[in-house]
């Protein structure tokens, strides 16, 4: 047995050596194959990748330029509503009225405010935090996929060589097969995500863009309503005072 | 020529003389200052108003440089969200269309409240500066008043009474009297009719038709369901 081990061995082992140089290749080919389709892909949706986060950036700039100046509006309008009221006479029509609508203006504005800093631009903030994990997982790809490339290489080099040292191979088969496992890991998982992340971009610019459209809407109905009583108090103050004209003395004197 | 402008620099320089004068009298209490308290509540009146005018025109030229950057605020969100929109996508074309109908808006408001309010304002505070000046011309013609009234007084209680001074003295102080009483009737008509309504106008300015929002929500909602089926969910568990 020893014998026929011996000689089987022999055998054996050269047998085995084709099947693994074949697979071998087949696995280099496959992999020479593999790694640039997927590199196409991928290079495809590391371009899509930033893009998206270009965009989403841009945006989100927007968004809070857009809140900077509704606040503006906001305190501007709160001083002009102030100052209404302060230069209403007491005695004039309708000053209590023009206390009141001081309040809810400035309350209409405040709740405006508030909504649109949770419902856009804290929502565009979260959608923005995903990118620098995901950044840096696609940098790790980057290492991983190098890392890959240089024991695959490493290897290539020791199956060429004229001397083979088979435990050398062996040590660096094994450091190949977990540089590729390390590398298809990460490669899976973001060939996967990638696509999904990149097409969730327009449920949330829906999201946002629908939120900033309920939130004016429901604010303006409001403000044409204050707009109005605002209007009506104007009215019966002018009516209190018709007599007093407002004339402009163009005659120098 | 030379004489009668050193003739008319002599008469100012004397009229200032005389006003000085009176008012150190007056300070002094050696004279008598003509007091009329519902005039001095006329001013007081003026003075708040105005201040109250200036004030009112400062915010809303505020108002209106706000209006202005939420425009751009407004324009410019709007033109990054036509940018990221893809051609394929629904309503291209009607998010653009209501980005610049939404700016046209906003303009209209500025310039109708700039029309209507701002200018107003404006015009109504115009008359201040005039009506200031007058009111200040008034009180030196009330000093130069009560200067001829004393002076008068002075030559009528005088031991050696001098009727030809005397005479002079009652025709500037009749003169005087005039002068001053001529300003003075026409600002205690004017001041307290010194009401504008261009509040009303002001006001009517303030409402803004925005039904253009309402389109916006309609436009999202559609493209919303035309890529229903792409989740848009945070990522938010550490990996």
């Amino acid at each position: 047995m020893a014998d026929g081990k011996t000689g089987g061995a022999g055998q054996f082992a050269k047998q085995v050596q084709k099947r693994f140089s074949r697979a071998q290749e087949k696995v280099l080919q496959k992999l020479g194959k593999t790694v640039e389709t997927k590199d196409e892909q991928f290079e495809q949706s590391a371009y899509d990748f930033q893009q998206q986060q270009i965009e989403g950036h841009k945006l989100y700039k927007d968004l809070k330029a857009f809140l900077s100046a509704v606040k503006v509006m906001h305190e501007s309008s709160k001083k002009v509503a102030e100052t209404l009221h302060e230069i209403y006479n007491v005695e004039w029509d309708g000053h209590g009225d023009l206390k009141a609508i001081a309040e809810s203006n400035d309350l209409l504005w405040e709740d405006y405010e508030e909504k649109l800093a949770d419902q856009a631009v804290r929502t565009m903030e979260n959608y923005m935090a995903q990118f620098g994990e995901i950044k840096e997982r696609i940098g790790k790809r980057g290492r991983k996929l190098v890392d890959y490339d240089s024991a695959r290489h490493h290897l290539e080099a020791l199956q060429n060589a004229k001397k083979k040292d088979e435990a050398k191979i062996a040590k660096a088969e094994e450091e190949f097969y977990r540089a590729q496992a390390v590398f298809e890991d990460l490669n899976k998982e973001l060939r996967e995500e990638l696509p999904v992340l990149y097409n969730s971009r327009i449920a949330c610019y829906v999201t946002i863009f629908q939120n900033i459209s309920n939130l004016r809407d429901i604010f303006y109905k409001e403000m044409s309503k204050l707009n109005h009583d605002l209007y009506e108090v104007m009215s019966k103050l002018e009516k209190q005072h018709s007599s007093k004209v407002f004339i402009i003395k163009g005659v120098p004197r | 020529m030379a004489d009668m402008k050193t003739g008319i620099f002599a008469k100012n320089v004397q009229k200032r003389l005389n006003r000085a004068q009176e008012k150190v009298l007056q300070k002094l209490g050696k004279a008598d200052e003509t007091k009329d308290e519902q005039f001095e509540e006329y001013v007081q009146n003026f003075k708040r108003q105005e201040a109250e005018g200036s004030r009112l025109q400062r915010e809303l030229r505020g108002y209106l440089a706000a209006i202005k950057g939420m425009q751009e605020a407004s324009k410019k969100l709007t033109e990054s969200l036509h940018e990221v929109y893809e051609p394929e996508w629904y309503g291209r074309e009607d998010v653009k269309m209501v980005g610049e109908k939404c700016d046209v808006l906003w303009e209209d408001f500025h310039q109708k409240l700039v029309d209507g309010s701002l200018l107003t304002l404006d015009t109504y505070l115009g008359q201040f500066p005039d009506i200031k000046t007058r009111i200040a011309k008034r009180s030196r013609k009330l000093v130069d008043y009560d200067s001829a009234r004393h002076h008068l007084e002075a030559l009528q209680s005088s031991k050696r009474r001098d009727e030809s001074r005397i005479t002079k003295a009652e025709e500037e102080f009749q003169k005087a009297q005039k002068v001053f009483e001529d300003f003075n009737i026409d600002l205690q008509e004017e001041l307290p009719s010194l009401w504008s309504r261009n509040l009303t106008e002001l006001v009517s300015q303030l409402p803004l038709n925005f039904n253009l929002c309402h389109k916006l929500y309609e436009v999202m909602t559609k493209l919303g369901d035309q890529h229903a089926d792409k989740a848009f969910t945070i990522q938010g568990a550490p990996r």
